[in-house]
């Protein structure tokens, strides 16, 4: 169990509250700046209190100037402060009963409250630091570790112990650390007191993840005090009033890496235009930056990597977020080799985010393919190499909470699809893993209109690029998007699970079967898979054999996809899980329930985006069988109307110029 | 529960075939005096529709000692053994398992062991999420489930208070909670019962996957426990009129835990007290 002291600090007329866990380390490190004093305030077991009450006291101590005498009046400030959050606590947790006397407590130290407790008296005088090299030393090398990361003491204790290196003293390291203003230690969770004339109330928010609506109190063991944890997070950890959460931006110096493997250096020829006078820094970044791909871009795709190479380069204050919009097939990914390269040039690690594990699995093997002298990663929930450095990681969404102020350039990858898709929590951790004026990249097939609206300039509405945006609303091959067809069923879902005829989906199904081409078929629901897979199943039993059907639970899945992709089966019933990722040359699509709410614009669009992929069978059958009209397929249609016409528009012109 | 999601797969916990599903498990798990009462526990269980229809619950013919499901043990041969309970107990007899006939000529503090489901994929990960992962919202969720069992197979005992197995100090404290506290807790007000921590765990013992044998267990399980009440009142009740005393844990796996527990509440408070104990699994 840790307990944190809470001290005034004075030097040169100047005072600030600060927190410890280990007073003895602050003593040394006060020591060895000349004329600072130490005036002891009181101890608690509860981190989140004592930051509160440092927060409070710090506010005080802008106020007034510091003298001797004050300090009783800042001991009575913290302890009327520790009374109306024991009483808002008690109210807040209703129903619950403390482990000890009081939800929350302040001790005071050294049992002389009249006396200002000064330096040589310490909460565990026997024990003071003599020698403070040695734990410099430590300090350095756990800085090295730690940069560019947040992370919770357990998380710590893993890291370290994947580094097979312990320190002497882990809470002596960081202290060092944080009082060098190097790293910072915040709670789990931390709370403040929001006074209305209504009612006063404790408001917790988690230091990770940034949520407030998900904390839940919880009579804690590990404090004993009034705890509470964030159940968002939960699956990274519990984050909780009591648990010290390190945050320590990325510092310049721990770039050095320890040698890279010399085999990896040998010199290739540099791609097309990313040689000669851009190339700046060190050898290791000019090296890291090397781009190894032989692939061409299309003159649309040549204007969008160039615009957002040219906004990564940027050093204009307040461009920090760009849109790359490219529509489903643009080769989104080879848009990012120059922005990619850029930031590795100037010295800078690049983090690619994806909201799935799979696409993470299989970007980093093109990625490393096309750096071939930068070290990339793959970061998610069962990686090994997590805790590995590197100068391109690509991490699922959960995984980037574990970044902090480290990478100038961070690109998210299909922005709609994240779990945490228009919640504060994705901005928040997004932007604490870039670097103070780092640079946001955002990729999307389908926008969120947030983001249009905050990128999308409504004057260049009409025009393909901005400073912010840029859109490529054709394919690499330049074959329009499919348009989809849409046919009404009344009835639909009856007809189905009686078995009766459904003529379209019957008729495009066979057609495309015949053609030779495999099928997706999505559904709404979980439920609703075996129901049209049976009905499929009897109504063309000469397929039977070849059809499946997916969902998000199935322990097959894996298995089932990979049969799709070898064409072993040719039918796939599935929810909307396959709607991203899952990509089949000579493939139809047709969605069965198009009203469905779960079928909105941008996952029709999505959906849509399934078919026509390959440059040599860049067209294919899109069909909407829906029970009524509704206005999301008209609208994906739209979109795809509009793209293609745009795509259209802008052959034309380079064809003319 | 209407709306909610689902904690075995994140569905939607609702809709008409929901509602058939829960009187369906509610018939079969009750009689009609505990017919409404265990009616509204299915009914509070975050479990969507899909869920109830898969769940597997123990069934009738069991261990009368440990509660374990004997269907298939028996359909693939197993005997079932007639045995006295122990000096002490009343001398009815009651079928038992191989398992409880080796424990019980030994000498068995704990009187028998009632759990609701058996211990599959699905329980696993529900029960790593509460007590690893610390979501301790899960913990209506398992005291609905003991409290289910309770109507099933406790309704007419009559015990004066109930307990959890106690979790080492050192181990609460890294923890922070002790996930059957929440879960005892949540039961008493469920089922009327006072709840009384009877118990404290004086010895760390190492973790279930770190053992070897059964007896190694049996043997470091051992005066694990300690009962912390020594005078007349416990908690408000007169030591003298505690006759019976029922304990929960998340799992029954040897019983080597719940026989200690018993031996150390039995040592306290004497032999003529019994004591039974209640699992979410089993
Ligand atoms: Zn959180
Ligand atoms: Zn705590």
């Amino acid at each position: 169990m840790r307990e944190y002291l809470l001290y005034i600090k004075v030097s040169g007329g100047a005072a600030q509250a600060h927190i410890t866990p280990c007073f003895q380390v602050d003593q040394a490190f006060w020591r060895e700046r000349e004329g600072a004093q130490l005036y002891v305030i009181g101890k608690s077991k509860s981190l989140a209190l004592a930051f509160s009450l440092r927060g409070e006291l710090n506010n005080a101590l802008g106020d007034h100037a510091f003298t001797e005498k004050s300090v009783d009046s800042y001991r009575a400030l913290a302890s009327a402060h520790v009374r109306e959050a024991t009483v808002l606590y008690g109210k807040q947790a209703a129903g619950m009963t403390p482990i000890e006397k009081e939800w929350l407590s302040l001790e005071s130290v050294g049992g002389s409250g009249e006396q200002a407790d000064t330096l040589p008296l310490s909460p565990s005088s026997k024990d003071t630091l003599e020698d403070t090299d040695e734990l410099k030393r430590e300090s350095e090398r756990l800085l090295a570790w730690m940069s560019g990361r947040a992370l919770l003491w357990d998380e710590v204790g893993v890291l370290l112990n994947k580094k097979g290196w312990a320190p002497r003293s882990l809470e002596y390291c960081f202290q060092w650390m944080i009082l060098s203003g190097k790293a910072e230690r915040r709670p789990g969770i931390e709370w403040r007191i929001r006074r209305s004339w209504l009612r006063h109330r404790m408001l917790f928010t988690c230091a990770r993840c940034g949520s407030e609506q998900t904390i839940v109190l919880t009579r804690c063991h590990s404090c004993r005090q009034g705890c509470a944890y964030c159940t968002e997070c939960l699956d990274m950890g519990r984050s909780k009033c009591c648990t010290p959460y390190f945050c320590v931006p990325r510092q310049k110096a721990s770039q050095a890496y320890e040698a890279v493997s010399p085999g990896k250096l040998c010199e290739r020829t540099v791609n097309r235009g990313f040689t000669g006078e851009r190339m700046a820094g060190t050898s290791y970044e000019r090296r890291a930056a090397l781009l190894d791909w032989q692939g061409t871009y299309s003159p649309m795709q040549k204007m969008a990597a160039e615009k957002a190479r040219q906004f990564v380069a940027s050093d204009r204050p307040g461009l920090g977020e760009f849109l790359l919009w490219a529509v489903c097939g643009a080769g989104k990914t080879e848009l990012l080799f120059p922005s990619v390269a850029e930031t590795l040039r100037a010295g800078g690690q690049v983090l690619i985010a994806t909201p799935r594990k799979d696409v993470v699995l299989e970007l980093a093997p093109r990625i490393a393919k096309v750096f071939p002298n930068a070290r990339v990663i793959a970061v998610h929930g069962s990686s090994t190499e997590k805790w590995e450095d590197s100068d391109i990681t690509i991490a699922t969404t959960h995984q980037v909470m574990r970044f902090y102020h480290r990478f100038p350039l961070v690109v998210l990858d299909e922005v709609d699809a994240f779990p945490y898709h228009n919640n504060p929590v994705l901005y928040r951790v997004v932007s604490r893993a870039v670097q103070p004026g780092g640079k946001i990249l955002y990729l999307s097939a389908t926008p969120p209109r947030y983001l249009q609206k905050r990128l999308v300039p409504k004057r260049a509405q009409s025009h393909m690029h901005s400073r912010t945006h840029v859109l490529l609303p054709g394919r690499y091959h330049g074959s329009p998007l499919p348009v989809p067809l849409v046919c009404t069923v009344r009835g639909l879902h009856k007809h189905l699970s009686a078995g009766r005829s459904v003529q379209a989906l019957l008729e495009t199904l066979a057609a495309s079967l015949d053609g030779g081409r495999q099928v997706f078929v999505f559904v709404p629901r979980v439920d609703q898979v075996p129901v049209v897979l049976g009905y499929l199943q009897r109504r063309l039993p000469g397929y039977s054999q070849a059809m499946a059907g997916v969902h998000a639970a199935d322990p097959e899945r894996e298995e089932k996809v990979r049969l799709f992709r070898a064409k072993q089966l040719l039918v796939m019933v599935t929810t909307t899980i396959l709607e991203r990722g899952v990509t089949i040359p000579r493939s139809d699509v047709i969605v069965v329930g198009t009203e469905a709410p779960v079928f909105d614009e941008a996952s029709l669009v999505q959906i849509a985006g399934r078919v026509g992929r390959s440059s040599d069978a860049p067209s294919g059958t899109v069909l909407f069988i829906e029970e009524y009209r509704t206005s999301a397929s008209r609208a994906a249609i739209r979109q795809i109307n509009r793209m293609n016409q745009l795509a259209a528009s802008l052959q034309q012109a380079g064809g003319q110029s | 529960m209407s709306g909610a999601a689902c904690v075995s797969c994140g569905g939607i916990v609702s809709g008409r075939r929901r509602e058939e599903l829960v009187g369906r498990w509610s018939r079969a798990l009750s009689r009609p005096a505990t017919y409404p009462r265990i009616y509204r526990l299915v009914d509070s269980l975050p479990l969507c529709s899909s869920c109830l229809a898969e769940w597997q619950v123990i069934g009738t013919l069991i261990c009368e000692c440990c509660g374990r499901d004997m269907v298939n043990q028996v359909r693939n041969g197993e005997k079932m053994y007639q045995s006295p309970i122990g000096a002490d107990f009343s001398q009815q007899e009651r079928r038992v398992c191989k398992d409880c006939l080796a424990v019980q000529e030994k000498g068995n503090s704990l009187l028998r062991n009632r759990g609701l489901l058996p211990y599959d994929e699905c329980g696993k990960a529900m029960l790593s999420r509460f007590k690893y992962r610390g979501d301790e919202r899960m913990a209506a969720f398992f005291s609905a489930l003991l409290a289910i069992e309770y109507y099933r197979s406790y309704h007419s005992a009559g015990f004066s208070c109930l307990s959890e197995v106690p979790l080492h100090e050192s181990r609460l404290s890294d923890r922070g909670f002790n996930q059957m506290e929440l879960v005892a807790d949540g039961l008493s007000k469920r089922i009327g019962i006072p709840y009384i921590p009877l118990l404290k765990r004086s010895k760390q013992t190492a973790k279930l996957s770190q053992q070897r044998g059964k007896r190694e267990r049996e043997e470091n399980m051992r005066g694990a426990f300690t009962c912390m009440y020594t005078g007349s009142q416990i908690g408000g009740i007169i030591r003298k009129q505690v006759r019976e005393v029922l304990i929960v844990d998340d799992i029954y796996t040897t019983g080597s835990t719940l026989r200690a527990c018993a031996a150390a509440i039995r040592e306290a408070l004497g032999h003529t007290c019994q004591v039974s104990a209640l699992t979410c699994f089993r």
